[in-house]
């Protein structure tokens, strides 16, 4: 073959390889462009979830998680701020004295931040399985004449003791509730049920977290006028008083919640030295925290994340009488609830001991503190 | 014999060679390129699914398609109605006049609940509202403060900001219109023989009362509420309706009129006396959704497009955000809809929100 031949040979194998080599770039590149922003949607959707894990996580450390029973973040005696939980000051054996729980500017103090980075453990502490169990209740013949009344309960009830167990006279004839969980636990022994196995599922890390900053009355009353931050409080929260004139004690359930997606694990600052930082909304720092390699990478991660500010009110209200009684069907229920998607921050009656959440706001761009 | 050109032979099998080798090129960059415009098509769907959602997303947490703070002519909402004697009709965004001690209520100001019966012995503390209208000597009038507030609210903005406004599981209940046929009914009074002139529920009219109250959970603590309710006097929600749709430009039909009816919220539960069940004409509602060309349009120019809506509903037992995606195949001309619904801003955090200096200021909630 001559090499005019060959060249025009090659000219043609070329050119079409050429074309078929722009085709798949441009395919490619479509592909890798519709993934990002894929990913994009992803990362917001998690934000969002983490939404839903925050106010929950607001509901639940109302009353639970410091230890001892508290009240709410006003607490629902008197409206002081909370959580606070009963002590004995006097060393009578009877603990009388309610205190906050929480020391300094730490959290949950106003003004502080709870870091919260989201992954599944291995397995949590005092996991259980939704197993169903035969209730070991008495087993109440229906022949039996009914009991003698035992104290009311509420109108056309009564509870009495039977064979030393507490029965409902109008349910007699039933003879055990399998309706109701009897939860099983997970682990082999009590040890083990009790600590749990925290360690991350290394498939859930890195994923999602949330913020929870607890506002302080400066926060959003009180401002100078003309202040310019924070633009988004123009209500006054803490306005009202009690009918004997007394001025509401400060509102301490509102929050700003920052929900994110990514691998920095919530933390907002890099160093004590960065602008804005506060102990008490950042105890330990990104960089002391020896999770990052550098500045550098945690800042990459944070421009890589979706970040979604949020408001909300907590509100101590359960909205129904079952709320109040542990032992009654509808505390189960929450579960199903949750399943439904009714949930505590919807109007369906709660059915949990941990309020609920009043009013959620979206904020446009990054607040000050959170 | 020396040859300085190619034979008929060699030209003809080159020549076929090559259209064989021209054809398989062909058809190779046929198939990709027809690859290509397939993905590409995807991916504009996909883009267009995804500019749905953010905008999906975006509205939940603004209201833009129901009240658009940067233009008085999309603030329907705010127009205010109840100086036109409807009661229960009033839109979500008007200004509430009401005193600033009412924002903050709480249920540990004795204002707000009524002690009586089990809950005298709460010692874990009062997590219900728990109030009574009017003075009596189980109701003083100290406890009025609740629904006075709740009735405000609803005069004010209407069922669907009533709803919504008051924390979940906050309860409701009304007293009936007297009855002269029911002996059980023939004057506004309830079981404690306390009058009740104010509160009243319209059964033609399928309209809330007057006034509601938080009596249920006192005349339950009193074995008053079976009284109240075997007596045909009061009623307890259970099935109520509402819903927000996007104001009009943002949907066909008339805007106005099905946020009118999403106002005019019923009972729907079963086995009340309120037999009709007036109901909303929610299939003309879901139609006109449904057919609405872009009043929340995204699409590019010269495509069949998506189109998306949001619609809040709202009943006593729960709170939906409900966006709809609506995407035409640009080619095949299918349909598919997407549905999600996704917790974002509430009502009053909306209205907070028009509050900001950046979105006017408008002072509707102070």
């Amino acid at each position: 073959m001559s090499d005019a031949r060959r060249g025009t040979v090659l000219i043609i194998i070329a050119g079409i390889a050429a074309l078929m080599l722009a085709v798949s770039l441009t395919f490619l590149t479509r592909m890798r462009g519709d993934g990002e922003e894929a990913a994009y949607v992803l990362r917001d959707s998690t934000a969002r979830i983490m939404l839903v894990n925050a106010m929950a996580y607001v509901c639940e450390t109302s009353r639970l998680g410091w230890g001892e029973e508290t009240f709410g973040w006003n607490d629902v005696h008197d409206h002081s701020v909370g959580p606070s939980c009963f002590v004995d000051k006097d060393g009578d054996g009877v603990r009388e004295t309610a205190e906050p729980v929480w020391v300094g500017d730490a959290w949950p103090a106003p003004g502080s931040s709870a870091r919260c980075p989201m992954y599944v453990m291995q397995r949590p502490p005092r996991a259980i399985t939704p197993h169903l169990g035969h209730n070991p209740m008495v087993i109440v013949d229906a022949s039996l004449p009914a009991p003698p009344a035992g104290y009311k309960d509420g109108p056309g009830e009564s509870l009495t003791r039977f064979n030393g167990v507490v029965v409902d006279v109008k349910g007699r004839r039933k003879m055990a509730d399998f309706s109701v969980l009897d939860p099983q636990p997970v682990a082999g022994n009590r040890a083990d049920f009790v600590a749990g196995d925290p360690v991350p599922r290394i498939e859930s890390l890195d994923l999602g977290w949330f913020r929870v900053y607890r506002e302080r009355a400066i926060d959003h009353d009180g401002l100078p006028a003309g202040s310019p931050e924070p633009y988004y409080d123009t209500v006054d929260l803490n306005g009202g008083t009690y009918p004997d004139g007394r001025q509401y004690p400060d509102n301490g359930s509102v929050f700003v919640l920052t929900c994110g997606s990514g691998a920095t694990q919530g933390y907002r600052f890099w160093s004590t030295s960065d602008p804005g930082y506060d102990r008490a909304l950042e105890p330990v720092t990104a960089g002391d925290s020896g999770l990052f390699q550098s500045r550098e990478q945690f800042e990459s991660m944070r421009a890589e994340e979706q970040l979604l500010w949020f408001r909300i009110e907590w509100s101590p209200l359960v909205g129904d009488q079952s709320g109040h009684n542990t032992y009654s069907g509808s505390y189960f229920n929450a579960i199903g609830n949750h399943r439904e998607g009714s949930n505590i921050w919807g109007h369906n009656p709660p059915s949990t001991q941990f309020g609920s959440i009043k009013w959620i706001q979206r904020l446009d761009r990054e607040p000050p503190r959170w | 014999m020396t040859r300085t050109a190619f034979t008929l032979v060699e030209l003809m099998v080159a020549i076929a060679l090559s259209l064989l080798i021209v054809a398989t090129a062909t058809a190779a960059f046929q198939v990709a390129s027809k690859a290509l415009t397939q993905s590409e098509r995807l991916t504009k769907e996909n883009q267009l699914v995804r500019s749905a959602y953010q905008a999906g997303v975006e509205d939940a947490d603004f209201w833009f398609s129901v009240d658009d703070p940067f233009d008085p002519a999309g603030q329907p909402q705010r127009a205010l109605r109840r100086d036109t004697g409807e009661d229960g009709n009033g839109n979500i965004f008007v200004s509430l006049d009401l005193p600033q001690e009412f924002h903050n209520w709480n249920v540990s100001d004795p204002r707000s609940f009524q002690v009586v019966g089990e809950f005298r012995t709460n010692r874990g503390g009062d997590y219900s509202l728990l109030s009574t209208v009017e003075s009596t000597e189980r109701a003083p009038a100290v406890r009025d403060w609740y629904p006075t507030m709740l009735d405000t609210v609803f005069h004010q903005l209407g069922t669907y900001a009533t709803f919504e406004y008051f924390p979940p599981g906050t309860g409701y209940t009304w007293y009936l219109d007297k009855d002269d046929s029911n002996p059980m009914r023939p004057e506004w009074k309830n079981a404690f023989g306390d009058s009740f002139t104010k509160f009243r529920y319209s059964l033609a009219e399928g309209r809330w009362p007057n006034k509601m109250n938080m009596a249920y959970r006192v005349t339950r603590a009193n074995q008053g509420e079976r009284d109240e309710l075997n007596n045909g006097r009061a009623r307890v929600l259970h099935g109520m309706y509402t819903m927000v749709g996007p104001r009009s430009g943002w949907m066909l039909g008339d805007s106005q009129q099905h946020n009118l009816l999403a106002r005019m919220t019923v009972d729907s539960s079963n086995g009340n006396e309120n037999g009709g069940k007036p109901q909303p004409d929610w299939g003309g509602i879901s139609q006109d959704l449904a057919a609405s060309v872009p009043f929340y349009s995204i699409k590019p120019e010269a495509w069949p497009g998506v189109e998306m809506a949001v619609v809040r509903k709202e009943n006593n037992y729960g709170r939906r955000v409900a966006t709809a995606i609506k995407l035409v195949n640009p080619i095949s001309g299918d349909i598919r809809m997407f549905n999600f619904h996704c917790i974002g801003t509430t009502l009053r955090g909306a209205r907070m929100q028009r509050d900001w200096r950046h979105f006017g200021a408008a002072g509707i909630e102070q």
